[in-house]
C-alpha cells in the first residue's frame, strides 16, 4: 500500500483555484520532490496531506486513511512536518522543546530521554540542548527543527523548503546530513523546494508544478522533456546547472 | 447593510465557538496548569506597577474633584463614601480593565499571531498537542484570576491616595475621612465584591478577544499589527458595554 495517495482535482485558497489536477503516490521508503516557482502552491500540497488545508476537491489518503477533520489525529500520528520557519517554542530550551514533541508519545519516560539524547547526538546538538532557540545559529536551528521532526520516528516526513535561507556551505552540509539521517531512520519523504539541484539530489522522483498545474513528473530527463518552455527555463535557471 | 449584519453574526458565531473550544480544552490539565502559573506571572505580576501608579493618580484626581463639589454643599463628611462608591463600583474595574486591555491584550494578540505565523501552532498540532489547552486556556484563566486581584490592589491604593489628598494636603480630620467607610456606608458585597465580579468578566473578555484576533491573524506584519490594534479597541469597547450591562444586572 502506498503511504500517500494524492489525487486532487482542484486546490483553492480563499475561493480562488491555485492548483488543478495533481496526482502522485508515495510508495514506502521512497521520496518525492515537489518543485516550482514561489507561490505556485507547493506548500499547500503538504498542508493538504497534514490536514491543515481543507479547501480542495478530490482525494488525499495517508496509508489508506482519508485526510479529513475526523481523521486528523490518526493521519498526523503517521507524519512529521519539517516546517519552513522555526516552530520551536522560543521560551523553552532545545531539550524542553524536544520533550514537548514527545509529550503524547506513549513510551516510557526513560526511553523518551534516550531517544532525545540519541537524536541530539546524531545531529551534533548535544552541547546546545540547554540553549534557547534564539541562541542557536541558523544551521543549528535547522538541525534542531529536524531533530524535533524525526524524534517521533515518523513513517512520512513532509519537508517544506527546509534549507531555505542558509549560506551555500551550511546548506550543503545540511543536505548531506539530511541524506544520511534519512537512510538511517528509513522514513519516506515529500520535499517541497524551489531548488532544483537539492531536490534532484535528495528525491527518487520529482514533480514540477507551474502555471497552476502539474507540468512533468519523473527524473531530470523526464522533467526536461515533459515540461513547457517556461518550465524548462525554470529548471535551467534553478541551481541545477 | 445586509452583508454587514451577516458578517457581524458570522463573526460572533466564530467567537463563541472559539471560546467554547478554549473551555472544552480544560480536560487536559497537565497541558495548562503550569502554563497558567507562568501567565499569571506575566499578566498579573507584570501589570502590578502600572496598576499601582494609575490607582494613585485616579484616587488623587477623583478626590480633588469630589472635594471641590462637596465643599460647596458643606458635605465634606461624606467625601470618603462618595470616593469609595465611585472607585469600588466603577473606576477601579473599568480603568484596570482598560489598562490591562492596552498592556496585555495587545501583547497576547501579538504573541499568538507570531506563534501562528511562525507555524508553532501547526507544530503543536503535529505533536498531538491542542493549542487551545496549551496556549489559550492558560492565558484565559490567568486573565480571569488576575483582574480581580489587580482591582483589589487598585481599590486599596486609590483609597489611601484619596486619604493622602484629603487628610495630608487639605487638612481634613482623620476620623472624618475613615468613619463613613468603617460605619457601613460602603457595603463589602454590593460595592467591593460586585466590582470584583465585573473585573472577572472583563479579564475573560480582554484575553478572549486578544486570543481570537491573534489566532485568526492575516498573513504578514500588517496582519500582526492589525490584530494587536483590534484586540485593544474591541476589548476596550467591550469593557464599556459590558460594564453597563453588568451594572444593570448587579445593582
Amino acid at each position: 500500500m502506498n503511504l500517500v495517495d494524492f489525487n486532487v482535482s482542484s486546490i483553492s485558497q480563499g475561493g480562488n483555484e491555485i492548483l488543478s489536477d495533481v496526482q502522485f503516490s508515495l510508495p514506502p521508503g521512497k521520496s518525492i520532490g515537489v518543485i516550482g516557482p514561489s507561490g505556485v502552491g507547493k506548500s499547500t500540497i503538504l498542508r493538504v496531506i497534514a490536514g491543515f488545508h481543507n479547501e480542495y476537491q478530490g482525494e488525499c489518503k495517508v496509508e489508506g486513511i482519508h485526510v479529513s477533520p475526523e481523521n486528523e489525529k490518526k493521519v498526523r500520528g503517521k507524519l512529521s512536518f519539517l516546517f519552513q520557519r522555526s516552530p520551536l517554542m522560543e521560551d523553552m530550551t532545545l531539550l524542553e522543546n524536544l520533550e514537548l514533541a514527545l509529550l503524547f508519545v506513549k513510551i516510557p519516560k526513560e526511553e523518551k530521554k534516550e531517544s532525545i539524547y540519541e537524536v541530539l547526538d546524531r545531529l551534533k546538538l548535544s552541547h546546545a540542548m540547554r540553549q534557547y532557540p534564539d541562541q542557536l545559529s541558523g544551521g543549528m536551528r535547522r538541525r534542531a527543527v529536524l531533530a524535533a521532526a524525526i524524534l517521533r520516528r515518523p513513517k512520512i516526513l513532509l519537508c517544506d523548503e527546509p534549507f531555505t535561507g542558509q549560506d551555500p556551505v551550511t546548506k550543503d552540509d545540511l543536505v548531506q546530513l539530511f541524506s544520511l539521517i534519512r537512510e538511517e531512520y528509513g522514513f519516506s519523504m515529500i520535499l517541497v523546494s524551489h531548488d532544483v539541484r537539492e531536490t534532484l539530489q535528495l528525491c527518487d522522483e520529482t514533480i514540477l508544478l507551474m502555471d497552476g498545474k502539474l507540468q512533468a513528473k519523473g527524473d531530470k530527463e523526464a522533467l526536461m522533456s515533459g515540461a513547457s518552455d517556461r518550465a524548462r527555463r525554470f529548471m535551467e535557471l534553478g541551481s541545477y546547472v | 447593510m445586509f452583508d454587514f449584519l451577516i458578517n457581524i453574526f458570522v463573526g460572533m458565531g466564530r467567537f463563541i465557538r472559539f471560546i467554547m473550544s478554549i473551555m472544552s480544552s480544560v480536560v487536559s490539565p497537565y497541558l495548562w496548569v503550569w502554563q497558567t502559573v507562568v501567565q499569571i506571572n506575566m499578566i498579573g505580576v507584570g501589570s502590578l506597577f502600572l496598576i499601582c501608579i494609575a490607582s494613585i493618580f485616579i484616587g488623587l484626581v477623583f478626590t480633588f474633584q469630589m472635594y471641590m463639589i462637596l465643599n460647596k454643599f458643606s458635605g465634606l463628611s461624606q467625601l470618603s463614601s462618595v470616593v469609595a462608591f465611585g472607585i469600588f463600583r466603577e473606576l477601579s474595574p473599568v480603568v484596570t480593565g482598560l489598562l490591562i486591555a492596552g498592556r496585555v491584550g495587545s501583547t497576547v494578540a501579538a504573541e499568538l499571531s507570531q506563534l501562528r505565523q511562525s507555524e508553532q501552532v501547526d507544530s503543536l498540532l503535529m505533536w498531538g498537542i491542542s493549542p487551545y489547552a496549551y496556549l489559550m486556556l492558560p492565558r484565559f484563566l490567568a486573565g480571569i484570576v488576575c483582574l480581580p486581584v489587580l482591582v483589589l490592589v487598585f481599590d486599596a491604593i486609590s483609597i489611601y491616595s484619596s486619604w493622602a489628598y484629603a487628610v495630608l494636603l487639605k487638612g481634613m480630620e482623620n476620623q472624618i475621612f475613615w468613619n463613613p467607610l468603617l460605619d457601613g456606608n460602603v457595603f463589602f458585597e454590593q460595592d467591593v465584591l460586585y466590582g470584583l465580579y465585573k473585573s472577572m468578566f472583563f479579564g475573560g473578555l480582554i484575553i478572549s478577544v486578544a486570543l481570537f484576533q491573534g489566532f485568526y491573524v492575516k498573513r504578514g506584519v500588517s496582519g500582526m499589527a492589525q490584530s494587536s490594534t483590534k484586540a485593544v479597541v474591541y476589548a476596550s469597547l467591550g469593557i464599556l458595554a459590558m460594564d453597563y450591562l453588568l451594572s444593570q444586572l448587579l445593582y
